[in-house]
């Protein structure tokens, strides 16, 4: 063995072990930057749930004020979470599970609920906060304010009874969502019993929010586009007339109307007032795919729809409209009358009435109107924004007057209300292969000054005409009577 | 020299006691307990200094110094875990005394390193022996069968084993002279590795393997060894990837361990977790949450540190440990025979890569494997074999000086 070789190896391996040991420093320094932030707020965290405890979490009220979601210490330290009203507000509030997590607002805000945003600059409450910490008092979180009705909300959620279906009622001049229920609804103050029943639930599948999430054809609501696609594209369309008999030949394919009724000499007007499949049919192959998608997507379907608040607290699913192929008619024909490749769900189709009542103008929607802080600071409040120009104004207002043709002697008569002009449109989703016919119904009202705009579907609730029809016209009844 | 050993042991001092006086405010009542074990380890530190100051000055002081410092880490880290019930900081105080005692044993009365060279088929009897005994007495606590009881004392022969194994193959080396010799003296060596394997002790055969290359690297300076030695081992290793359940399971947890968050792998999200808690700064002392870990005190002290220390703090105790090593190697070149060289090459590089294994497993830099961290996790057996390995180092450092002088 050669010493020098020898002491010479060691020093090679003292630099090593440096290289290892100073490797591991600096795997540590990657980690802390790059990684501690991904994982920290993994639910399996048990330090979240211990830092949450330390303040009492803030409420959740309606947009008077109304309490609707509190918590209450209990006398083993722990925090329990109470819903006034369960069920109703089942989609909007969400749950608050030690075993099954979070969902709705108290999942998108629940950093403010349990106050661990300062990251909003009142110095008031900075300084109240400061105080607190100093006297030692028992911290709470912020509390939330919801652009909810409570009186509004807790009406839909009755009218829609034991229906499978979903309504939504909006402020179309801001975009404020005034009531959202889907049915069938869960408790949030039972969720820890219960959770695996209602996760078990295919048929009514009670977590899936309908009002937002659903995936139903619009079938005649969806005219409201076709019509507005008609008075972009095609000039004096409003003065030709359609000779319908009922059945739309286009090759091989027959549309009929409901009932195989043939309506003979009738211009758009009527059309849209009787719902006329033969004639929005022949106007979709006369427009082509084209135009008809992009009229579709100046109402924001195969777009996505971010709401306007903080954070996302309701997921809009993407309205659809698509075709297999380009070219055929037929296809294009089922499209017009929002049948075939064209889905939706009630959020969507509450905000295209919503955007007729507001002159063309879709605003974006949102469901968190202030946060404040236990002092009643206030912290945060969302600016009604501007979401997409639809239309021009001419062409809304002339849908408007359509919709209320169809309230007071088409298809919708069944939603009149005395007193009030009320616009309106009827829908009968169709499903292939299905007897069973989904009722839809948007509107909006009054049509002089619009205060609300309502889409209700009611699943197999037969023609638009009927139930859904009456639900909407009970919601507008009971918010304009105040 | 002297002056600045005396400095430093009083900033040792003063660091000691002020985490020790922390922790009897930090738990919202003032408790004497913790200020009694600070002072009990100071004093301990002091004696133990002076004895080896005045009576061996020719050795390494720092080796001590530097250990019974770490030390007070995992004792303040111990205290802070198990505050409602102090027993185990006060065994672990208890275990510190008896490594100490039996370091200065070891240095009185332990007679010159180079002597040991002529019993090398003895040692490689005893590791075999006491790896293989587990298997037969071995009871199996956290998934290793790798602990065997002798009274009320749990013990793992695998920490022993390696000090053996260090000795034999220190006096094997200068046999080998070719590619046929390098086989057969390491026949013993893998033996003992596969019986580890068995025993699911797969970080002390990971270290086993560490030493083994580290030494033979030293002591041949032959990179034709060391390849052939890697691909066996790369070989073996895969092989037991497909072959053991634990092997592979492991494996997996490490790639994803997010994946088994609330079974296998919820040690170490766990541990991870208080990692990202700690930031640069740590919480502080006392003010974390370490005791989610499950076996804290154990093998995952390291991220307690991590939590309440920070990464300052954490990469301090790293820093540290490169000192201790690099103490144990310098030991080694200043070695008077290749025999007390290559112990100390030993017992450094056993050190270094239990270090590397065990911060590498808790942080995921590589898999985990069940080990203490030397002079920190709380245990007797561990403990020991670090204050029995620091006095064969010190043995050495001392005859060192002697021809250097």
């Amino acid at each position: 063995m050669n010493n020098k070789n020898l002491v010479k190896n060691i020093k090679i391996l003292v630099v090593f072990f440096c290289f290892c040991f100073f490797g591991i420093i600096i795997y540590l320094t990657y980690f802390n930057l790059f990684v501690s932030q991904k994982i920290i707020n993994d639910n399996s965290n048990p330090r979240l749930k211990v830092e949450e405890n330390k303040r009492l979490r803030g409420l959740i009220l309606d947009r008077y004020g109304n309490v609707l979601v509190y918590s209450k210490r209990l006398q083993n330290g722990k925090q329990k979470r109470y819903y006034k009203y369960g069920a109703v507000y089942a989609h909007i509030t969400g749950y608050n599970s030690v075993i099954y997590g979070k969902s709705g607002i108290e999942l998108a805000y629940n950093d403010v609920l349990s106050g661990k945003t300062l990251n909003y600059n009142n110095p008031i409450s900075l300084f109240k906060r400061f105080i607190d910490i100093v006297m030692n008092k028992e911290r709470k979180g912020n509390n939330i304010f919801l652009t909810i009705d409570d009186e509004l909300q807790q009406k839909t959620y009755n009218l829609l009874g034991d229906n499978i279906g979903a309504a939504v009622a909006i402020n179309p001049k801001t975009g404020e969502i005034l009531s959202m229920v889907s049915k069938p609804s869960f408790d949030p103050n039972l969720i820890e019993d219960k959770f695996n029943e209602y996760n078990k639930d295919s048929i009514g599948v009670p977590f899936l929010n309908r009002a937002a999430q659903g995936y139903y054809p619009p079938g005649s609501t969806f005219k409201i586009i076709t019509a507005s696609a008609a008075l972009n594209y095609i000039d004096n369309i409003d003065n030709n007339s359609f000779k319908c008999n009922g059945r739309l030949k286009i090759g091989d394919y027959i549309l009929n109307d409901y009932n195989k009724e043939s309506h003979g000499k009738i211009n758009l007007k009527n059309a849209f007032k009787v719902s006329c499949n033969y004639t929005f049919g022949s106007i979709g192959t006369k427009l082509g795919f084209e135009k008809l998608r992009n009229m579709a997507e100046n109402f924001m379907f195969n777009k996505d729809i971010p709401l306007n608040d903080e954070y996302d607290s309701i997921n809009i699913k993407e309205g659809k409209i698509k075709i297999e192929n380009y070219k055929s008619s037929a296809l294009t024909a089922q499209d017009a009358i929002g049948q075939h490749g064209v889905t939706s769900n009630p959020m969507h189709m509450a905000l295209v009435a919503a955007s007729i009542a507001n002159k063309g103008v879709m605003m974006q929607p949102y469901i968190v109107k202030q946060i404040r802080d236990d002092n009643n600071n206030l912290l945060y409040e969302t600016k009604p924004k501007i979401l997409k120009n639809s239309v021009d104004e001419k062409i809304a207002d002339k849908i408007k007057d359509y919709m209320i043709e169809v309230v007071k002697s088409g298809t919708g008569s069944n939603a009149k209300i005395y007193g009030i002009t009320f616009a309106g449109k009827t829908g009968t989703a169709q499903l292939e292969g299905k007897n069973e016919t989904h009722s839809w119904f948007v509107a909006f009202a009054p049509a002089q000054d619009p205060q609300i705009a309502v889409a209700v579907i009611v699943e197999n609730g037969g023609t638009g005409g009927s139930v859904a029809a009456r639900i909407a016209r009970e919601m507008i009844k009971a918010y304009l009577k105040k | 020299m002297k002056k600045e050993e005396k400095t430093i042991l009083k900033s040792i001092y003063l660091v000691t006691l002020l985490m020790f006086f922390q922790l009897s405010i930090s738990f919202g009542k003032f408790d004497f307990l913790p200020i009694i074990l600070g002072f009990s380890s100071c004093i301990l530190i002091v004696s133990s200094y002076f004895i080896i100051s005045h009576f061996f000055p020719r050795g390494d002081k720092y080796l001590l110094i530097l250990s019974s410092f770490i030390t007070q880490f995992g004792l303040v880290m111990i205290y802070r875990l198990n505050s409602q019930n102090p027993i185990r900081t006060v065994k672990q105080i208890s275990f510190f005394t008896i490594g100490i005692a039996v370091y200065m044993f070891l240095v009185i009365f332990l007679p010159e390193i180079k002597k040991f060279e002529r019993l090398r088929y003895v040692y490689i009897i005893i590791t075999i022996l006491l790896l293989s005994s587990t298997l037969i007495l071995g009871r199996e606590i956290k998934g290793s069968k790798n602990w065997i009881k002798i009274g009320s004392f749990n013990m793992q022969p695998s920490e022993i084993a390696k000090l053996f194994l260090i000795l034999y193959f220190a006096s094997s080396i200068k046999y080998i002279k070719n590619y046929y010799d390098a086989l057969k003296e390491s026949i013993p060596v893998f033996i003992s590795i596969g019986l580890l394997v068995l025993e699911k002790d797969l970080g002390a055969g990971l270290i086993f393997f560490g030493i083994y290359i580290t030494m033979l690297y030293i002591g041949t300076s032959n990179f034709k060894y060391i390849l052939s030695a890697v691909i066996i081992f790369l070989f073996g290793g895969i092989a037991s990837y497909f072959i053991f359940p634990h092997v592979k399971v492991r494996v997996d947890i490490w790639l994803n361990p997010f994946a088994y968050k609330t079974g296998k792998g919820y040690q170490i999200c766990q541990s991870l977790f208080a990692i990202a808690q700690g930031g640069l700064f740590g919480t502080g002392l006392g003010l974390g949450y370490p005791q989610f870990i499950p076996e804290v005190h154990n093998d995952f002290i390291f991220s307690a540190i991590c939590e309440e220390f920070g990464l300052l703090g954490a990469s301090a105790l790293i820093l540290l440990y490169i000192l201790l090593v690099y103490r144990g190697l310098r030991t080694a070149i200043y070695a008077t025979d290749d025999y007390s060289r290559l112990v100390a090459v030993g017992i450094s590089s056993m050190l270094a890569f239990q270090i590397f294994v065990v911060i590498g497993g808790v942080t995921k830099m590589i898999p985990m494997t069940g080990i203490t961290l030397p002079f920190v996790s709380y245990g007797g057996s561990s403990m020991l074999l670090n204050f029995i390995s620091l006095g064969v180092l010190q043995k050495i450092s001392e005859s060192g000086w002697e021809g250097h002088e």
